[in-house]
């Protein structure tokens, strides 16, 4: 499997719309998902999600082939993201408690892409982490993406991975302990 | 939050509607460029093709080409007849001729004279400016004013009978060099040895007689292939004699303007 690079080089080169329609049903979920751990909104997530969809199918840019189609769709979706964060001066994270209607959405998203009730327990609990920990939890414990992967994505080195991982866990350890998470211990 | 229908929806309409705006745009930048660059091509081309560049201006260089009427070959001999007035050797042939104007009665005489003085002149090849010729007239003045006679050599030569016509046409050839250092716009006519040049409006005379085009005399007139604005008396226009008077000559143009031409003397 290819992870969508052979339906992506179909539309690219033959203009076949369903490869890109293949795109984005695969990926869809989960750049929303990896989005809203950057700008924590689901409903911005979701456009820039459609953004970056977009923008594959006017630029139709070319793959470097550094890693995998996933990793490379994720980091134009990053840059999306951070464009946005960079020009929308009135940005503000909006705590998904607060917003019934935001936290419904993302509740039934949830359940149609995480599906267990454990991981979904955790992603509920990544809300309060910061941004970047919200990024590379859910790269790496969501997504199933390498370190090396999560670093590409992140344009950070595999090392700062690794500590940014580490810092993660601790912050969403000591969350999940205030929620009284039950969870098993390493 | 949109289902994947809908997102596949909403992502292919905008990117349709991109792509008619990025279509538009460019028959749009067509559209301008077009007639800009056609613009250009003809700018280019009319600029290339000289409509646009201005006339070469008329410069003093230019004026240099302008040539005498007559033919190169005799202006030369012309000058050299002339030359040789001042040279030691003309000199002794003035006195010659002088002998033989002083021998008026005996026309014989004064024929052959006339000849071995044309003969002398032609062997002559380089003037002397050592002896000046202020001297010769002024021990023999009387023999100066004949002695010019010589400068038409060629009638010297063929008819030394007829000295007192090449009298007259002494100071004609006499002036001839300076006609050439004048300006070379002024049309100018030789006839039966007197200089005629341009002068006046026509409109006091009529013509009488045409004697010829331009081209048959022995002067200054514009050719075929010279410049248009160099001399207004063009090779092919006509020249006629006045009947009010002998002193004047009408050039009539090929366009019916005419203009006179009277006797001038260039020494003065």
């Amino acid at each position: 499997m290819d992870n969508g690079a052979s339906s992506y080089r179909r539309f690219r080169d033959n203009g076949d719309e369903s490869g890109l329609a293949e795109i984005i049903s695969d990926y869809n979920d989960g750049l929303i998902f990896y989005l809203t751990s950057i700008v924590g909104n689901i409903h911005t997530a979701e456009d820039l999600a459609e953004d970056t969809f977009v923008l594959l199918g006017t630029k139709k840019p070319r793959d470097k082939g550094k890693g995998s189609f996933r990793t490379w769709l994720y980091t134009i979706g990053r840059n999306i993201a951070i464009d946005y964060l960079r020009h929308s001066s009135k940005y503000t994270e909006t705590n998904l408690d607060d917003t019934p209607e935001l936290a419904s959405d993302e509740e039934s998203l949830e359940a149609a892409y995480i599906r267990e009730e454990r991981k979904i327990a955790v992603h509920r609990a990544m809300r309060n982490l910061k941004p970047e920990y919200r990024q590379v939890l859910w790269l790496t414990y969501f997504e199933e993406l390498s370190n090396k992967e999560t670093a590409i994505i992140m344009k950070k080195n595999v090392h700062n991975i690794e500590t940014l991982l580490s810092r993660a866990r601790k912050s969403l350890r000591s969350q999940l302990e205030m929620e009284d998470f039950d969870y098993e211990k390493p | 939050m949109k289902n994947h229908d809908e997102m596949t929806k909403a992502v292919f309409e905008r990117i349709h509607e991109y792509e008619a705006v990025k279509s538009a745009r460019r028959r749009r930048n067509i559209a301008v460029i077009c007639p800009v660059c056609a613009a250009a091509i003809v700018g280019v081309g009319l600029w290339h093709s000289g409509i646009l560049t201005p006339p070469p201006e008329i410069s003093e260089e230019n004026q240099s080409y302008i040539v005498p009427a007559t033919a190169n070959e005799e202006v030369t001999s012309l000058t050299a007849a002339v030359t040789t007035y001042s040279s030691k050797s003309t000199e002794t042939a003035v006195k010659k001729a002088a002998e033989t104007t002083a021998q008026t009665e005996k026309n014989d005489i004064i024929s052959t004279e006339t000849d071995e003085t044309s003969a002398e002149c032609d062997e002559i090849s380089e003037p002397e400016t050592e002896v000046p010729a202020a001297e010769a007239t002024a021990e023999e003045k009387p023999v100066i004013s004949t002695k010019v006679t010589t400068k038409p050599v060629t009638t010297a030569r063929t008819t030394a009978a007829k000295t007192e016509a090449v009298t007259t046409q002494t100071a004609a050839v006499t002036t001839m060099p300076e006609i050439e250092s004048l300006a070379h716009m002024i049309p100018v006519v030789e006839y039966n040895g007197v200089t005629y040049a341009f002068c006046r409006d026509s409109s006091p005379y009529t013509a009488k007689e045409c004697i010829g085009k331009a081209s048959d005399f022995q002067g200054q007139y514009r050719l075929p292939d010279q410049w248009e604005g160099f001399c207004e008396l063009y090779c092919d226009d006509l020249i006629y004699t006045a009947n009010e008077t002998n002193d004047i000559l009408l050039a009539v143009c090929s366009d019916g303007t005419s203009f006179a031409m009277i006797k001038f003397d260039f020494s003065e």
